[in-house]
């Protein structure tokens, strides 16, 4: 892929490319994927993480649990985040915008020319089918997440509660979790003998 | 009328204060549109939901879309998804800003640690909820299974688009 690039740097050092290239990446992204933020996310890590490689895993997954503890739309949370970080303010406006000019786009066509969309049985089965699409994306996160976790008795005792929680208790706030997962975070580096890493203070049991 | 402050002041406050995604944004519009305000009937709100489910692109952003368009037109469209859009990306914003130092800080280094293995078990649970919510046969479950095995055999060879694309044909073909 040798290409003549264009040097001409924008706000967040990026070039008009790739600045281009984030809001393409995003409508995309914004304007294929049915089901909501969390359908996602495989497809963002497919471009940005392995495709393009403007995001290592890790970065990745960091900005993903960030997006989850803060407020409003993850799809939305992800695309700031990601264009800041790699086009400035600009790359946060252009992605931003990506991702949410198809959602508003096809309402504004559906409410305009098609108010009986919904009740077509054609489009009931089609949905239902890429939902199957769905799940099967999001399962592929959860495992590729579950693979580079740092598995210890702690995580493993935090996912397996939360999952608990989840199944079970229904009704609480995902930020509950979310935050009581930090909180065993700095809990652990709290009472960590100094200097130690955090592999060096679990022992099988 | 409705002002177009007051539409951009619910979809504002609503975004900048539910935590989870648009899912959970869900319950708390109904709270506020139908119920507080009494802007829309609850079955109109109803097909807004599941319309907005089967559109692309966040949920949250086709239910701010809808509401505007319905209250006041096409500029109501606007100033509900900015409404809705506005407090993710000012937020963002900030943490962004500071992102850098995210990893040479030990205590967000620990803290973002101790949010991984809760936001996979979030992930498992969507996985769980979108499943049973959406896929109406079981042939539908082992249909998925087979599209999950064919992601992690061919991995990057495989255009994601195609996949859901591809699944949908199937969901005419064989949904009954």
């Amino acid at each position: 892929m040798e290409r003549k690039k264009l040097i001409i740097y924008t706000a967040g050092h990026a070039s008009v490319r790739k600045q281009l290239l984030l809001f393409w990446i995003f409508f995309i992204i914004g304007a294929f994927t049915i089901g909501g933020g969390y359908a996602m996310i495989l497809m963002m890590k497919r471009y940005l993480a392995e495709q393009y490689h403007w995001l290592k895993d890790e970065e990745f997954y960091d900005m993903l649990a960030i997006s989850q503890v803060t407020p409003g739309p993850i799809a939305v949370n992800m695309a700031t985040f990601v264009g800041y970080t790699q086009g400035g303010v600009l790359g946060s406006v252009l992605a931003t915008l990506g991702v949410s000019i198809p959602a508003v786009a096809v309402i504004i066509v559906i409410a305009v020319f098609f108010p009986g969309f919904k009740d077509n049985v054609w489009v009931q089965r089609f949905f239902a089918g890429v939902i199957v699409g769905v799940v099967a994306q999001i399962a592929t996160i959860v495992l590729d997440m579950g693979k580079r976790q740092k598995w210890t008795i702690v995580s493993a005792v935090a996912c397996a509660a939360s999952l608990g929680i989840l199944f079970f208790v229904r009704q609480v706030s995902p930020i509950w979790l979310i935050l009581g997962g930090g909180l065993v975070g700095l809990a652990i580096e709290a009472f960590k003998p100094h200097g130690a890493t955090p592999a060096a203070t679990k022992r099988p049991s | 009328m409705i002002s177009f402050l007051a539409l951009f002041g619910v979809f504002f406050k609503i975004g900048m204060f539910t935590f989870g995604g648009g899912q959970a944004m869900i319950p708390l519009l109904q709270k506020d549109l139908v119920i507080n305000l009494a802007w829309i009937p609850m079955k109109e709100f109803l097909d807004f939901v599941a319309i907005s489910e089967i559109t692309p692109g966040p949920v949250a952003i086709n239910m701010a879309t809808f509401v505007g368009y319905k209250l006041r037109g096409l500029t109501g469209a606007l100033v509900t998804s900015l409404g809705v859009i506005l407090p993710s990306f000012i937020i963002i914003l900030i943490i962004a800003t500071v992102a850098h130092t995210f990893r040479t800080n030990r205590w967000v280094s620990a803290f973002l640690d101790g949010l991984q293995p809760v936001v996979l078990a979030l992930l498992i649970y969507a996985v769980y909820s979108i499943a049973r919510g959406g896929i109406p046969a079981w042939w539908g479950y082992v249909a998925s299974l087979g599209i999950l095995l064919l992601i992690l055999k061919y991995g990057k060879k495989l255009n994601l688009f195609l996949v859901l694309l591809a699944a949908g044909g199937l969901g005419l073909l064989m949904f009954r």
